[in-house]
Parts: structure tokens; sequence; C-alpha cells
């Protein structure tokens, strides 16, 4: 129950908002920030369950309890028809397609059971992926039952850090967005749609269930950027929603053929993670590609990661650290829950070992080159998102257990570190109505205060040590040396080496940055009339700082929670490879 | 927990929680909050002394003297299992390198601290210059505390950050944001080497902790390992690791070619230069080298064996080069400031060499000498500048009058560095270049022995040029006619708050070498005199206590040190390490008695030459005469431009990465954006084709069918003329015509 | 020569003065202008049908059916002749003349 709250308190509060009068503005915003912190409160408890020495009922447990519940409400002659069909079968992880004879199905067929065997099935193979003993809250109804779909949601490591990102930023946007003025009703409304969706992209485990919320995340940015933007925002909004849509389109052929080549039919994530190994490495290899080239415009990795710099520039400053802050992550969580338990065969593929190591470097590298070229303050921030994506990518390449784990910290790191990168620009940005680096200059006398969160985000960014950035990057180097330095992977390591020149790529345009905006001579008088940040900034920034210190410090509540479900992956992969 | 452990967390995180409430409210306090990170680090002096006095009063054992290491450890993070574990600890511990450490770090601090007080009087951020200074006493603390390399690596990044607050601290000067920059990503650049050095050796060790990194090499789990740079050339992967390890040092301790950034680094406020960038952050990469001197040394090591390890090569070398590159650069300068930070530069030199010819006790205790006295010249001419306003030495001249503690505590700093007998500086001068020396000899039947002799050759040379250049400053800023009547005339002693740190630091410049060391462990000493003859205890006190022997105590059970080795305590252990009798300690200990008078005798020489020259040229006789003429003019030239080592730089690393990134900016702006919309353009172009033939194809014939009727329609509007008389006619002659065509067809 | 067909009266006959006063009144209905001379063509074109009924009725198979629409042609005539009569009127007082060609309100 706690998880469907999470996902559709916001959308409550914006159907409320929808009845308020536009002219009430201050109304709107209230409800909304209402709506936004009740989800928050909800993710903590979320969240809490994961610290907590009970943490309730895993997904197993849930399924095999179901299965029992399903079967105890038949007739007794089915019941009597079904239970020794059902012990026949082996549901073990990995499971191979689950198929019946011809006697069996006439059984069934005859007592009108297809249905329900079909749902026995599903929850049966589900219980036994070993991903299932982490997930958490399981809710599972029926949505649309001719198709086997279901409303399914689940929570574990490694969604519950980033279902607590989007609460925690969706939340502090809501605050900073407060000067808002420009038709609030519409921005405060699609604001909470986008929360709404993002809570549910991450928490669904039904692969269509999952894809509807990946495409209504589109909807509201469409017209957050494409209304609320900078001028090109047009052109920003419309190459940022056809670019993404090209990669659902593939995440739909994929998700269509996985649909049809399992057996039973299933959309069931959990399930297909059981039936995946069984299907034949070509297969795996076309679904993989089509998955990662989904995924990964969303990441955004290099060629696709063009729509980015556009709609950063474009959007406002609340949507960009929604985009650069949780957006982008789904593409990272796609990865991680998707390819690899779905695609395990293709993903050791030395093809696909390769591209996504190269890759990686290529993020890391000439994100980082892109970023000192740049003008523009959030363009240069986005680019830098680009390079800090790749430690994602290279970390899966290697895949041990350190760099999966640094590559999915990375991903939160990173949402917290670029969302307070973006805030800051947008402060600046607020008070001098442009963004040119070149024309900053002592802005860190005047606004002492503002100076010092702003040292936090971007040594953040920029990996130092005590500070959350530095964590995962550097489990995902050591994790990457390990993974590296044993055959078949040892010609990767100068891949390594290339990828660790960006940490002094990334000093030198964070420092040029700080350099050219923060310190030496005020270039404009008016910059002197600056004031510091006021309350509405440093309450949407000073959560995000202080997190990015705790996590720096004391990097294991974070590890804790992530560990076991990332652990797992590795586990299954491994456990498949012999 | 264990007392020490205790301790030490007390003196580390004091500072911290200092620089937590001063950054936040330090401001509201009763003088700007100066006082709380003052004490903070004062209490960490009296708790490190009270560490010090306790080892100076440990009875020397088989092992050496000193303390026993103790170490306490909490996870931090941890990943995997296995073969795949990651388990990275935050761990404390302290042996006597580090208590010498915690000494040096927390008294010079607490002077600087002092200072500032009286230095930083009135300036703007007052109370946040104390709050870095806070943090940075912290991450110095974190570092020599540390029991793993990666939170050196840690450690060793904060202090870089805390450097660059500091270097900035004047944030609204181009220059001193310029120069920030400069420091830290200069110092990334060996980090990037001393990351991969680490990620190396936990690849290897599968830790990062110290003791665990030297049971591997003793173990021998490197042997056999080696990295093919290219086809063909190809060197064992310790040796590797070693090298890109020592790149950190190289940032941090300025060495050639890494040492752009310290001289720049003068743009800091002057307690800041004393402090960070001559006492205590400069000589992190000198300590690493100490802690990490098994690793570097290689599996020698355990054989009592410093001497043939490539890597220590190398590590001299640079050292050496970057001695003598310095000394002859602060030569030609005339700013006060750069004169100190390329002696310091130099002076790391030496630190390298020594640490590089095999006796890193020498070379950590030039670091421990080396502290006091540099850090009372910094605070010096912070004295002078703040006087006078200027850092020229030509706007300065005859201060001596005017300020005469400055003076005499200057001039006793210049002593000390420039090798007076008897001064701190010239015992671990001398001990640094006796085992130079000792080394060449050593090495002398080789065929390459020229370029074991080059560290000694190096040393000597800056030696002469130190103390050339020192007294060049005592003579044109204290001696003399003032060159500048109207500052000289407002020039004032300094008050006490910054003259008492002063005197303490040229104090212990007098007296940390021999005198008071002696006092506090003569009974140490006398106990040290009877186990002499079992063991191998040396006479020099310091050596004592910072010995090989010292630095592997704490390696895991099963291993002791026994006769100047590491031997393994059980015969089954026994295969581990292949025990030799060791005809290098023999040897070695042959060539440094030799080595032992001539360096006594050259290095007197040297001081003494060098301070005659400068006295010939800067205050007797040719000081009227322009010396720089002649072929000396072109290498003046060279000089003032830092051997074009900067410009270099700025042609070509730093042009060449611009370039990079507009390259990178203009072709992804240019080519992959232009790709995309190319094929947004297509798609555009292509739905225009699509357009026209659905207009013009499609709907054209929709559209033509009813223009068609329509014609027809208009055609035959004609016939309706509204008069009944037409409609009937018509209808009959339908009528008639469908029966005339009915009747044709029946 | 023979004259039979003159004496010798039959159904031809019949439908030959038939034809006759039909095409009269047809003649009448397309020629004349005056409205009132029309609605006497249609009388024709009406007597001319009765005729052929009768006609037909007398000649055929002794059925009596012919006589009776005949009777019934006559009544319609009547009553149609009423109706055309009334509307005849009431165009001669919208437009003030009954000639035909010279009312062309069907064309809009």
């Amino acid at each position: 129950m706690l998880l469907s709250l999470a996902i559709f308190l916001p959308l409550m509060a914006a159907l409320v908002i929808l009845f308020i009068p536009a002219r009430y503005k201050q109304a709107i915003k209230i409800v909304s920030l209402i709506g936004a912190s009740l989800c928050f409160y909800v993710t903590l408890h979320v969240t809490g369950a994961f610290f907590s020495r009970e943490p309730g009922e895993t997904m197993d447990h849930f399924f095999d309890n179901k299965v029992e519940m399903t079967l105890s409400s038949l007739k007794v002659e089915e019941q009597n028809a079904l239970r020794p069909i059902l012990a026949a079968k082996n549901f073990a992880y990995p499971a191979k397609s689950v198929t019946l004879t011809e006697a069996e199905q006439k059984a069934i067929h005859g007592l009108k059971l297809d249905h329900v065997w079909q749902q026995l099935v599903e929850m049966k193979l589900a219980s036994g992926v070993p991903q299932a003993k982490k997930m958490l809250m399981t809710e599972y109804y029926e949505w649309i039952p001719s198709f086997n779909i279901y409303y399914f949601v689940a929570v574990d490591g490694l969604s519950v850090s980033l279902v607590f990102l989007s609460a925690l930023l969706g939340m502090l946007c809501i605050i900073y967005s407060w000067n808002i003025e420009k038709a609030t009703k519409g921005f405060f409304s699609l604001f909470l749609l986008l929360i709404s969706a993002l809570m549910g992209v991450f928490l669904s485990l039904d692969f269509f269930l999952f894809y509807v919320f990946w495409e209504v995340v589109l909807l509201p940015m469409y017209f957050l950027i494409g209304i609320w933007g900078g001028p090109r925002r047009i052109y920003a909004a419309i190459k940022f929603f056809i670019y993404t849509l090209i990669g659902s389109v593939l995440m739909l052929v994929a998700m269509i053929a996985l649909y049809y080549f399992s057996s039973p039919q299933t959309f069931n994530v959990i399930s297909l993670m059981s039936l995946a190994p069984g299907f034949s490495h070509d297969f795996q290899w076309w679904i993989f590609l089509a998955l990662f080239i989904g995924f990964a415009i969303k990441v955004p990795v290099f060629p696709f990661h063009t729509w980015l710099p556009d709609a950063h520039v474009e959007a406002p400053t609340p949507v960009s650290v929604i985009l650069a802050g949780v957006l982008l992550k789904m593409g990272g969580y796609g990865f991680f829950r998707f390819n690899f338990p779905i695609a395990p065969s293709a993903s050791q593929d030395p093809f696909f070992v390769w591209m996504l190591a190269i890759l990686g470097v290529i993020n890391i590298v000439y994100g980082a080159f892109c970023a000192m070229a740049q003008k523009d303050f959030k363009s240069l921030v986005a680019y830098s998102s680009i390079s800090h994506m790749g430690y994602i990518l290279l970390g899966m390449a290697a895949f041990t257990y350190a760099s999966m784990q640094g590559a999915v910290l990375q991903m939160f790191n990173h949402g917290l570190s670029s969302a307070l990168m973006f805030l800051l620009v947008g402060v600046v940005y607020e008070r001098a109505h442009h963004r040119r680096i070149d024309d900053f200059g002592g802005i860190g006398l005047q606004m002492p205060y503002y100076t010092g969160i702003a040292m936090v985000g971007f040594f953040a960014s920029l990996g130092l040590p005590g500070l959350n950035g530095f964590i995962s990057e550097i489990m995902v180097f050591l994790g990457t040396y390990q993974g590296f330095s044993v055959a078949p992977n040892t010609d990767k390591m100068i891949l390594l080496y290339i990828a660790l020149s960006g940490i002094v790529l990334t000093a030198v345009y964070i420092l040029w940055t700080i350099q050219r905006v923060y310190m030496g001579e005020v270039k404009n008088e008016h910059y002197k009339e600056f004031k510091d940040i006021n309350a509405r900034e440093a309450i949407s920034m000073i959560p995000i700082a202080i997190l990015c210190i705790v996590l720096g410090v004391f990097p294991k509540l974070i590890l804790d929670v992530l560990q076991p479900s990332v652990d797992v992956i590795v586990d299954m992969m491994k456990m498949l490879g012999k | 927990m264990d007392t020490t452990i205790l301790i030490s967390s007390i003196i580390l995180f004091l500072p911290l929680v200092a620089f937590i409430v001063q950054i936040h409210i330090g401001r509201f306090f009763k003088r700007e909050g100066d006082w709380l990170p003052t004490s903070a680090v004062g209490i960490g002096l009296l708790l490190s002394l009270y560490l010090f006095a306790t080892m100076l009063g440990t009875h020397p054992t088989e092992h050496g003297a000193g303390l026993k290491p103790v170490m306490q450890e909490w996870e931090w993070i941890r990943a995997g299992s296995g073969l795949g574990l990651l388990d990275i600890r935050f761990g404390i511990y302290v042996d006597n390198l580090t208590v010498v450490m915690l000494v040096v770090v927390t008294l010079v601090s607490f002077l600087v601290h002092v200072y500032s007080m009286g230095y930083m009087h009135g300036e703007e951020r007052y109370n946040r210059f104390f709050a870095y200074l806070g943090l940075f006493t912290f991450s110095m603390l974190g570092l020599v505390l540390s029991s793993n390399l990666l939170f050196v690596y840690i450690f060793w990044e904060l202090v870089g950050v805390c450097s660059y607050l500091l270097i900035g601290f004047y944030i609204h000067k181009d220059s001193a944001a310029a120069a920030a920059k400069k420091a830290f990503i200069t110092n990334r650049v060996g980090d990037l080497g001393f990351l991969i050095g680490i990620l190396i050796t936990v690849g290897v060790a599968g830790s990062t902790m110290f003791s665990d990194v030297f049971a591997s090499v003793a173990t021998g789990m490197w042997d056999n390992k080696t990295i093919h740079l290219t086809s063909g050339l190809s060197v064992s992967l310790l040796t590797f690791a070693g090298l890109l390890m020592f790149m950190g040092p190289m940032g941090k301790s300025a060495q050639f070619p890494l040492h752009v950034w310290l001289p720049d680094a003068m743009e800091g406020p002057t307690p800041v230069s004393a402090l960070i960038h001559a006492a205590t952050m400069v000589a992190a990469g000198v300590y690493l080298v100490g802690r990490m001197f098994p690793f570097f040394t290689g599996p020698g090591f355990f054989q009592g064996n410093f001497f043939d390890s490539p890597v220590l090569l190398s590590i001299a070398l640079i050292g050496g080069f970057t001695a003598i590159m310095a000394a002859t650069i602060a030569v030609a300068q005339t700013d006060i400031k750069k004169v100190l930070a390329y002696s310091t530069v130099s002076q790391l030199g030496f630190m390298m060499i020594g640490c590089g010819v095999g006796t890193f006790a020498f070379a950590l205790f030039h670091l421990f000498t080396h502290a006091f006295f540099k850090a009372c010249l910094f605070l010096g001419a912070g004295s002078v500048i703040h006087a006078i306003h200027s850092q020229e030495m030509c706007d300065m001249g005859g201060l001596r009058k005017k300020m005469p503690v400055t003076y005499w505590t200057f001039l006793i700093s210049t002593c000390a560095i420039a090798g007076v007998p008897f001064l701190s500086g010239f015992y671990s001068k001398e001990g640094i270049l006796t085992q130079a020396l000792a080394y060449a000899f050593y090495h002398g039947h080789s065929p390459q022995w020229f370029v074991y002799a080059l560290p000694f050759i190096f040393g000597i040379c800056a030696a002469a040029f130190t103390a050339f250049y020192m007294f060049r400053i005592i003579w044109l800023t204290f001696h003399g006619h003032p060159r500048d009547e109207h500052k000289y005339e407002h020039a004032h002693e300094s008050h006490f708050a910054m003259a008492m740190p002063l005197v303490v630091l040229s104090f212990l410049a007098i007296v940390s070498a021999g005198i008071l060391p002696g006092i506090l462990t003569g009974k140490a000493k006398s106990d040290a005199h009877e186990a002499k003859a079992a063991h191998a205890v040396s006479e020099f006190w310091f050596v004592n206590y910072i010995s090989p022997a010292a630095l592997v105590e704490s390696m895991p059970a099963g291993y002791e040190w026994v006769g100047g080795k590491l031997q393994p305590r059980t015969a089954k252990e026994q295969n581990f390490l292949k025990i030799q009798e060791s005809k290098a300690v023999a040897e070695m200990h042959h060539c440094h008695t030799q080595a032992h008078l001539p360096t006594l005798l050259a290095s007197i020489f040297v001081a003494s030459l060098g301070i005659f020259l400068s006295w010939l040229c800067f205050l007797g006789p040719w000081h009227s005469k322009n010396l720089v003429r002649g072929p000396l003019k072109a290498y003046h030239k060279v000089l003032v431009n830092l051997y074009y080592i900067d410009w270099f730089y700025l042609k070509t690393v730093v042009a060449l990465t611009y370039l990079a990134s507009k390259i990178c900016g203009w072709f992804d702006h240019t080519v992959v954006d232009f790709l995309v919309n190319m094929w947004g353009w297509i798609t555009v172009r292509t739905s225009d084709v699509a357009g026209k033939v659905d207009y013009y194809g499609v709907d054209g014939t929709v559209r033509m069918t009813g223009a068609v009727t329509l014609k027809l329609g208009q055609k035959s509007v004609k016939i309706q003329t509204g008069r009944v008389q037409d409609y009937i006619a018509l209808s009959l002659m339908l009528v008639v015509l469908v029966l005339f065509v009915f009747m044709l067809l029946v | 020569m023979n004259f039979n067909w003159l004496t010798d009266i039959g159904l031809t006959h019949y439908l030959t003065v038939s034809v006759v006063i039909f095409s009269l009144g047809i003649a009448v209905i397309l020629a004349k202008r005056n409205a009132i001379a029309i609605l006497m063509g249609i009388e024709l074109l009406l007597n001319a049908a009765c005729l052929n009924f009768v006609a037909f009725s007398h000649f055929g198979n002794g059925a009596q059916s012919g006589q009776v629409v005949a009777v019934f042609i006559i009544v319609i005539a009547a009553a149609e002749a009423a109706v055309a009569l009334a509307i005849i009127v009431c165009v001669y007082r919208m437009f003030n003349l009954i000639a035909v060609d010279q009312i062309a309100k069907m064309k809009e």
C-alpha cells in the first residue's frame, strides 16, 4: 500500500490542484508542497524498511503465499487437477519455459482454469528468482487480464535509492519553484504528475506498467520545457521528446518480443528473469541491444547525448534538477533492472562488454573535454553529467561487486551533486539574468553562503574525498581494476587508465569554472548588488549539500541498502555462468 | 581502545570540530572565533608532545626504540565477498613516525595559528581563514594517522583542497584564483598516478593497509608479475606501481616536473605559505615515501638491502635534479617569498635524495628540522612583508636595526638551512649527503656508476647554492642601506603574537637536532649503547626511532625483525622468504664509514663557500658591480624564466588540453549534434514529400472527383429554366427517347 | 377502294381519336402561355386517356373496370380543375399575370 501511495499521492495533489481556480496561486503551491512532502514522507517509511531489523515480507514469500491462497480459493476438484501439474513443473531459477503436455492442457482448459494457471506459473517463476528475495512491499493486482498485465510494484535496494532521490528532489524543487508566476497551476500540476510518473518508473515491475510510466514521464517534461523554458524551448522540448521516444520504441519492440517468446507469455519482469536465461544467445543479443539503445538515450551515452545540453539549457531550473537528478537515472536503472537479469548471456558477450567499457571511457573523457569548452554555465553542468554517467558504464563493463555497487551509487550521488549544481546555477541566473561563464567573476565575495554551498556541490562533482562523489568513483575504479585484472578482460586495462585521466579533467573544468565565476575581480558593478541566497533557495539546497557530506563520510549508510540488491545481480550472472 | 589511539583520535578530531563550529558560527564569537581552532590545535600539540615524550622515554629493544605500533580500524566501505572482496577501513595507526609527524604538524600549526592572529588581523573573512586552517590541520593529521593507503589518498586530497582554499583566500585577486587552480590541478596529475598505484596495489595485495602491502612484498606476491608497456618493453609490476605511486609525492612535494605550482602558491597569505607550503603539506610526499619505503624498495628491503631498487634510484635522481634546479632558480628571484618557495622545493628535493639513497630516516629527519627553520623563515618573511608592505627584496635593506627579533630569528634559521655546523639543518643535511656518497661508493663498480653518483653531486651543489641564495636574502633584506627610505621609515617590529612563534621556531631550529633530544633521551641513549653490541642501533637518536624495523613492526604475525632482516618465525613459513646472507648490508656499512669524513668536510666547505660568495656579491666589495653580464646574462634570463618550464607547460599541456576541449566542443556541436539535426531535417523533408504526395496524390483524387461533379452540375443547371413548359417538353423528349431506345432494344 | 375502315368502327379508331386528342392536349400545353389554356390542354389529355380506357374496356375481355376508371378520371379531372384554377388564381394574385413563361420562380 505504501508504494501505491508514493506513486499516487503526487497525482492526487495534482488532481486537487485542477479544482483550484488558477488565481489562487498560493493555494496551488501549498497543495503541491503538501502532496510532494507526503510523498517524501511515505518514501522515508519505505526507505526505513531497509534499515529495520524486520523489513517485512519479501517478494518470494508473498508469491508463495499468494499461490497457496489462489489454489485454496478454488473448488476441490479444480485444486486436485492443478496441484499435481504444478508440482510436476520445475520453477527453480533459471527455469526453462514452462510447457504443458496435451493431457494437462486439456484438463486445465476443460476446467476453464487457463487464466488461473497462467497466474500461478508467473508467481511460481517469480518467487524462485534470487532477486525476489530482496524485494519488499509487493503489490500485485490484475490490470489487463487478457494480456496478463498486472499492476505489479515492489521495491528493493536498487530502486529505493532512486525513489528516495526522486521524492526528495521533487519536494525541494517545489520549494525552489515558489517564485513561478507564469501559469502556476499548469506548472505545479505537471510537476506533480512528473513526480508520480518517476515513482512509477522506479517501482513498477511489470514491463508494460513500466513502459506506461516511462512514457508518462515524457509528457509533463515536454510541457515543462516547452512552456516554461528559455528562448529555444520549443526546439529543445521537441528534441528531447522525439529522441526519447525513439528509445522507447526500441524498448517497446524488446518488450513485445519478450512477451511473445516467453512461455508462458508474461510481462512480469521477475518471471522474465527466470525465463530469460533459457532464451537463445542471439535472441538475448538483440533484446540487449534494443534495451541498451533505449536506455542509453536516456542516460545519455555518447553519441546519443546531444538532447541533454539543449534540454538543460532551455529548461527552467527545477526541471533541470529533476532532469539531471532523476531522469538520467532512469536509463541507468534500466540497465541494472532489465538488461543484466533479462539478457544475462548477452550481457557477458565480449562485444557488449567492450562496448560498455569503450562508451564509458568516451563518456568520461569526451564529456569532460566538452564541458571544458562550454561558455554557458548550465551547458557545462549538463556535459559534466555526461562525463559522470560514464563511470556507470565503466562499472557495468567490469561487472564486479564493487564496480556494480559503485555504478549504482554513482547514480545516486550524481543525482545529488548535479541537482545541487543546477540549483546553484539557477540562483546565480536569477540574479544576473545570464549564464555566460566568462562574464561572471568575484561572486564569492558578494555571496559567501552561496559560495560555501557551491563549493560543496562542485567539489562533490569533482570527486573530492569526504563528499559523496568520491565514494562511487573510487568504488568504480577499484572494482573495475579488480574486474579488468583477470582474464579475459586484461586487455581492457588501458581503458581504465584512460578513464582515470577523467579525474584530472574533471578537476580542470570544475576549478576553471569556480575560478571564473566565484573568484577573481568583480567584472560587473551590478554584481556588487547581489544578495546572498534567501530562505527559499537555502531550504532547497542545504538538504542536498548535507546529504553530499554525510554520504561522503558515512557511505555505509547507503551502501548497506544497495549492497544486497546489487550483489544479487552479480550473483545471478555468476550462477548462470556455471 | 588503546590510550594512544584515544589520544590520537582526540588530536585528530579536535581541529575538525573546531572547523565545523568556526565555519558556521565562528564570526559570532569574540575575536571572530580565532581562539577556537587555535586552542584545538594547542590541545593537540600538548597531547602530541605527551606522545613524543612517551616515545623518547621508551627503552630501546631489539626491534629498535620507541612506541610499539598500535592500530584501530573501523569499517567504512565493504563490497563483494571472497576474491572480489573490497574492504576499506578507516584506521588510525600510530608508531614513531606518526608521533614525529604529529609533533611537527601540531607544533607548526599552532605557532602559525598564533602568528595569524597578528598577521591576518583586520582582514576580510578573518573567521573563515581560521576555519580553513582548522580543516587543514585536521586533514594533515588524518594523513599521518591513517593506517592505509586509501585513507592517505583521501586526506591527501583534502589537504590539497585546503591548500586550494587558502591559496585562493584573497578571493578577489585574479592571480590568487589562478594559482589556487594551478596548485590543485598539478596535484591532481600527481594524484592520478598515486591512485593508479593504489589500484595496482589493491589488485595484488588485496588490501590498502600498510602492513598488508608490506607483507605482500615480503611474501613474494609481486614476483613474476610484469606489465608490458610496449612490445618488448616490460617492467616489473612492483616497479611500475612504485613509480606511479611516487607521482603523488612528486605532485604534493613539488618535485620536478610537477613543482610548478608551489612558487605560485605564494599568492596565499604568508602564514599559509609557512604552514602548508613549507612545513607540513608539502612534506607529506616525503612522509609517504618514508611510510611506504619497504614498498618502494621492493623485496630487497626484507634482506636489509635498500640500495638496488630502480624506484628508489628514480626517486633519488628526481629529488637531486629538483634540488639543484630549484636552488639555481632561487638565486635569480627577487620576491622574498618566491626565493623561499624555491628553497622549499630544493629542500624537498634533498629529502627525496635521502629516501632514494636508502636513508629515509635522515630524509624524515630533514623534514623534521626543515619544518621548523623553514616555517620560521616564512614567518620572518611575513613579518618583513607586514612591516613594509612589499615582497620585493629591492624595496628592503637595512632592516636589522628596525626589526631585531625578526632579524636574529631569520638569521638563525638561515644558518640552519645553509648547513652551519651544530644547527639542526646541518645534521639532517649531512646525514643525507653522507648516505648519498656512500650510495655512490657502493655502486662504484657498476658500469653506470656515474648515474649513482649523481644524487650526491646534485646534493652537494644544491647545498652550496642554498647557502648562497639564503644569505643573499639576509644581506639584501637586513643589511646594507635601505633601498626604499619611505618604506624603511614606516617599518616596525611586529608585536608579540607574531614575534613569539619566530622565537620558538628559531629556538627549535637550533636545538631540534642535537641538544634537546639528547637531554630528553639521555637515559634511552645509554640503554642504546648497551643494546648496540647485540643489535644494530644507531648512534643518532632520530634513527633509532625511525628505523626500517619500526616501519614493518606491525606486519602480520609470523614475521619478526632479526638482525636487520625480516624473518619468518616458523620453519613452515620459510618458503615465503628466501633468506640470504645479505652482503649488501655489510658492504654498505663499509661504504658509509668511508663516506663520513669526506662529506663532513665537503658540506662545511660548500656552506662556507656559499656564504662567502654571497657576502662578496651582495654586501662585500662586488655588491655595486653588475654581476649579470657576459655568458651569465643568458643564463640569468633562463633562470628568471624558471628554465621555461612553466612556459613550456602553458604552450604544450595547457594549450593541448584547451585545444582538445575546443575540438571536442566543436565536434559535439558541429558533428554529433549536426547528425541529430540532420536526422531531424531528413525527417522533416521526408514528411514534406509525404505531405505533398498526400496533398496532390491521394487527396487530389478526392478533390478531382468533387470538382468534376461540380463542373457537371454547373453545366447541367442550365436546363432548369423555371418554366413548367420546358420541363414538360424535356420530360416528353426523354420519354420519347426511352421509348425509342426500348424499341430499338426489343 | 375499300372503305370498310370507315364504317367498321374498331378499337383502332378510338385509339386514333384518342391520340389526336392527346396530341392536341400536348400541343396546347407546350404552346400556350396562358395557364388556363394549359389547364384546358390537361383536360384534353385526361379525356384522351379516358377515351382509351373506355375503348379498351369495350373491346377487351368484357370486364367493366375500364368504365369505372373513366368515371374516376372524370371525377379527378373535375377536382384537378378546381385545384388548378385555385392555384392559378393564387398565382395571378401574386404575380398579376398568368403567363407561365414569365413566371420562373421554380428556377430559384
